[in-house]
């Protein structure tokens, strides 16, 4: 575990965002009031953290109209997909390691 | 941002990361494709179908394809219309898109499914084995209830689907009286309906 070391920033790390990448690595695109509800945040909060992702390139936000009024969908970007693969990846292996050091003992 | 995750409090971290992902995951997965009420609708839609059917059978000089013109095909349309109406309630409710990659993986499944089973109807007129038309039915409502039984939020109908398995073989077995046996295929549907209807009603309201 001593040799692993992870480069994810910040913005990924915090847990509603990484409760955000999550659902948009298993759903093409979610919408601004879906997501308010999942996580149960305001709009203000969910914005936020929203904002955040789409300015580090991890997701994408696109207006849409819906019946009279404009809604906000997001999408993960390839870059945000490759980044959330490789988070898993890297917990995956910390898991092995893990396992690996307590056969050891 | 550098991280060495050798200490208990990274590992604790990552643990945490891990039980998100997981319960992110799950509830999104569990989110249900329509209003569990459909359910209820396609059951009494297939029971009146069919305790009509029964009284065709008897009283009426109708040839199947006449029934099947006249009857079923404006039950289904209506059933269908019902089942569209329980999506967009639902997609609208919970703000979901309307071509969900689960939405497009079921509808392309049934309709798949729907059209082997319209096949195998045609073959059996053909065939001139019509009596088997029920059991038929039966096997594929099964089929169809395995297949939807797929999506996390139906798994009970992979139980439920069972219902319709067994009466298609006792069916098949005891060879009853067509109208007899077209009246047992559609109690048989509505009511796997009606309880899977229940089911998802109550898996919705303790989730």
């Amino acid at each position: 575990v001593d040799a692993l070391y992870t480069q994810f920033d910040a913005v990924f790390f915090e847990r509603t965002r990484l409760s955000m990448m999550t659902v948009l690595y298993r759903e093409d695109q979610v919408s601004f009031n879906r997501m308010k509800k999942l996580f149960d945040l305001s709009d203000g909060s969910a914005y936020s953290h929203l904002k955040k992702l789409v300015e580090s390139d991890y997701v994408a936000a696109q207006r849409r109209l819906s019946g009279d009024r404009a809604e906000t969908w997001y999408s993960m970007t390839a870059s945000g997909r490759r980044l959330f693969r490789s988070y898993l990846d890297f917990l995956e292996s910390i898991a092995q390691k893990g396992n690996g050091a307590n056969n050891e003992v | 941002m550098q991280k060495q995750p050798g200490t208990d409090t990274d590992l604790s971290r990552y643990q945490d990361d891990v039980r998100t992902i997981k319960e992110v995951l799950l509830s999104v997965e569990r989110q249900p494709l329509f209003e569990h009420w459909v359910f209820y609708t396609w059951g009494v839609i297939l029971v009146v179908g069919a305790v009509i059917h029964f009284m065709i059978a008897r009283y009426l000089d109708w040839i199947a394809t006449d029934e099947f013109v006249r009857l079923w095909v404006p039950l289904i349309v209506f059933g269908m219309g019902l089942e569209m109406t329980a999506y967009v309630l639902n997609i609208r409710r919970n703000d979901l898109p309307f071509w969900s990659r689960d939405f497009v993986r079921i509808v392309v499944g049934l309709v798949g499914s729907s059209v082997v089973l319209i096949f195998l109807v045609l073959m059996l007129f053909a065939a001139g084995v019509a009596q088997l038309v029920p059991t038929v039915l039966l096997l594929g409502l099964a089929v169809c209830f395995f297949l939807f039984g797929q999506h996390p939020s139906y798994a009970h109908l992979t139980y439920i689907a069972f219902i319709g398995l067994v009466a298609a073989v006792v069916l098949y077995f005891i060879r009853p009286d067509p109208a007899v046996a077209g009246l047992l295929c559609g109690a048989v549907a509505g009511l796997s309906m009606i309880i899977a209807g229940a089911i998802s009603g109550r898996a919705l309201h303790t989730v």
